[in-house]
């Protein structure tokens, strides 16, 4: 078959043209008398064809190569922005995936509820207010430390000993802050506050959602949950779905046309909510023991990502208010849109105005798995999801847990422990420590809030390094659609493994060290070099560039 | 690829399929050319691994467009020579294999 002739060869035979006037239509060269009239020699059919395919084919390389550049530097990489309002974010088809237990979600002892002062910033701004009253002061010991944080801290006095530190470094913070030395941050530290208090903490009552503690402040007049949760209901009756599936999906969709990237539904759990807790009672709720509100039953989870090339920049030109700020907005437009169908609805949202721990919510519902850092990792964002949630008693019809072999991958990669600046992420290979009755690793977040206090940031709050080099928290771009779709359908352990090892050998990671801030000896490092907008030196005058960049462009 | 129109993208994607055909036609013709001869399945094998190799390449490049260059170059250097390698065996194999007895 190989020898025969195709149609071309015998159309571009020389032998098959019958002779004119005594003259072949080819000569020996085989180009016809026009061509050589033409003097086009170059162009003929079968060189085009050589010429042509071998550009062609260097087209194709450098196209490809375009391309890719094109894809990953292209707005449409950043995902989780809701590019479209009609969850078109959620790129990560999870029912293949569904379980009915989630990942590390089996108790391994007797299940207790989180107290407040498990909650650091409980513990924090107990402390604060102590000293800020005039009640104590660090040269007044931890005997002397009252209320619930000093027992708290007389149980465990080394988390105490790192409170008093952070507290320290957060004053030398402060104090450069102050002086000018951290002008390099001067936008991010814009930005950040920008969010932060034009957003979120106005102090003349413009919030987003409305906060209890605010009204109790205000008036003094306690605002449990019963009368707070219906307070925007108007109808004598509830708006009657025709299934629990209507109801979820109108839920599901309402939360996306508000903005959020992710967001599933579960059944609420009261294992998951703190003791002592609950906002617009007297003292943030410390005397509201373990009660659960009845109209609780139900539970709205949604989150939307931190903004990337500040997260890959972090520590000095990261924030989580922006993140915040979206999931807040969030969670109040969803608030209020239930109240509006006649239902109650409590809104949980960051920074401290949670009666509920977020991240079991967040397994229980299928949309991440745990994590090697202590935060939960969705399949569409890693790490990089900042939650809030709405509880009310609509019936929905319940998303089940997934499993992703998220947390797999956690038992070997270990790379967030490896660049925390603060050793707060377990080395364990396995999660060995119960917690609350289900085996974790365990974050250690008195050390975490101890980088806190000490980075590079204007509030002295956020680090934000183990999620910008998780390797999950990677932008909605195709070769990371292929590794996310794959690794968790291969059951050798082969790909996890290849995309393990790039990760480790490919990529420039700072160590840890190399994150912190000068004074603690450490280079100001980031992961990647923060973008253009948010360089002062770039767009200011009187900003010298004294300092070395050590991240990827 | 081209931000703010709408139609470039499809063009350029539809430019991209069409000189595919150009690509293998001129392949068939430097063979010609050197009187060499593979059969359909070869000559998908040697295609398929310059796909593959233009997908090396350009997954290396949407790691340099989300500004991680040092894993984008690495990417290309380490899965990039090995495609080479294998087309130049392919290549052997296929095109300037030994004439049978």
């Amino acid at each position: 078959m190989a020898k025969e002739k195709d149609a071309l060869d015998i159309i571009n035979d020389p032998a098959n043209y019958k002779k004119r006037d005594g003259v072949s239509e080819f000569d020996a060269d085989g180009l016809s008398q026009p061509q050589k009239a033409g003097k086009s020699a170059g162009l003929s059919r079968r060189n085009f064809l050589k010429f042509g395919g071998v550009a062609a084919a260097a087209t194709t390389l450098a196209g490809s190569g375009a391309a890719g550049f094109a894809i990953g530097r292209s707005d449409d990489a950043y995902t989780g922005y809701g590019r479209t309002y009609q969850g078109g974010d959620m790129f990560f088809n999870r029912e293949p995936f569904r379980v009915d237990t989630a990942v590390m979600m089996e108790p391994v002892g007797k299940v207790e509820r989180p107290d407040r002062y498990d909650f650091i910033f409980d513990r924090l701004f107990e402390i604060i207010e102590h000293i800020k009253s005039g009640k104590w002061n660090p040269g007044m010991g931890l005997e002397k430390l009252p209320g619930g944080v000093g027992e708290y801290y007389r149980k465990h006095p080394e988390k105490y000993k790192i409170m008093m530190d952070s507290l320290g470094k957060r004053a030398k913070s402060r104090e450069d802050w102050n002086s000018g030395k951290a002008e390099r941050y001067t936008i991010s530290a814009a930005y950040t506050e920008a969010l932060s208090h034009g957003g979120m903490y106005n102090r003349h009552g413009a919030t987003v959602p409305e906060e209890p503690d605010d009204v109790f402040k205000e008036t003094g007049k306690p605002v449990p949950p019963e009368e707070w949760d219906f307070r925007h209901v108007k109808r004598k009756t509830p708006m009657a779905f025709k299934s629990p599936g209507h109801a979820s999906r109108l839920i599901k969709r309402m939360a996306h046309l508000f903005g959020t990237s992710i967001v599933t539904i579960g059944k609420f759990d009261p294992r998951f909510m703190f003791t002592n807790k609950m906002r617009g009672m007297p003292n943030g709720g410390a005397d509201w023991g373990d009660k659960v509100p009845e109209h609780w039953k139900s539970i709205i989870v949604f989150g939307v990502p931190m903004y990337w090339d500040q997260t890959y920049s972090a520590i000095g030109y990261c924030t989580s208010y922006d993140a915040y700020f979206r999931s807040r907005i969030t969670a109040g437009l969803l608030e209020r849109f239930i109240n509006e169908l006649g239902y109650p609805a409590r809104a949980q949202f960051p920074g401290y105005h949670y009666e509920i721990m977020m991240e079991p919510y967040m397994l229980t519902t299928g949309m991440g798995e745990y994590s090697r850092s202590g935060m939960v990792m969705v399949p569409e964002l890693g790490c990089n999801i900042r939650p809030a949630a709405v509880v009310t008693n609509i019936e929905f019809e319940y998303d089940q847990p997934i499993s992703v072999k998220m947390a797999e991958f956690c038992l070997k990669c270990k790379i967030c422990a490896e660049t925390c600046p603060s050793g707060a992420i377990s080395f364990d290979d396995e999660p060995n420590t119960e917690v609350r009755g289900f085996k974790r690793w365990k974050l250690d977040d008195e050390k975490c809030y101890n980088q806190w206090a000490a980075g590079q940031t204007v509030d002295a709050l956020g680090c934000r390094v183990c999620i910008g080099t998780c390797p999950y928290s990677r932008k909605n771009t195709w070769i990371h659609t292929i590794s996310r779709e794959l690794e968790p359908r291969d059951p050798t352990g082969l790909v996890s493994t290849g995309l393990l090892a790039m990760q480790k050998n490919f990529f420039k990671i700072p160590k840890g060290q190399d994150f912190q801030s000068d004074w603690l000896g450490g280079k100001e490092a980031t992961y990647h070099n923060p973008p253009w907008y948010f360089k002062a030196e770039e767009v200011f005058k009187d900003i010298e560039q004294t300092w070395e960049y050590h991240g990827m462009n | 690829m081209f931000p703010g129109t709408t139609i470039l993208n499809y063009v350029f994607w539809m430019a991209m399929g069409l000189i595919q055909a150009l690509v293998v036609a001129g392949v068939y013709e430097w063979l010609k050319s050197f009187q060499k001869t593979v059969t359909w399945w070869q000559m998908g094998l040697i295609y398929g691994c310059f796909l593959s190799f233009c997908a090396v390449v350009a997954g290396g490049f949407t790691l340099v467009g989300e500004f991680e260059s040092h894993g984008g170059w690495y990417f290309i250097g380490y899965l990039g020579v090995p495609h080479v390698i294998a087309m130049a065996i392919l290549v052997k194999l296929f095109v300037f294999k030994k004439a049978q007895a």
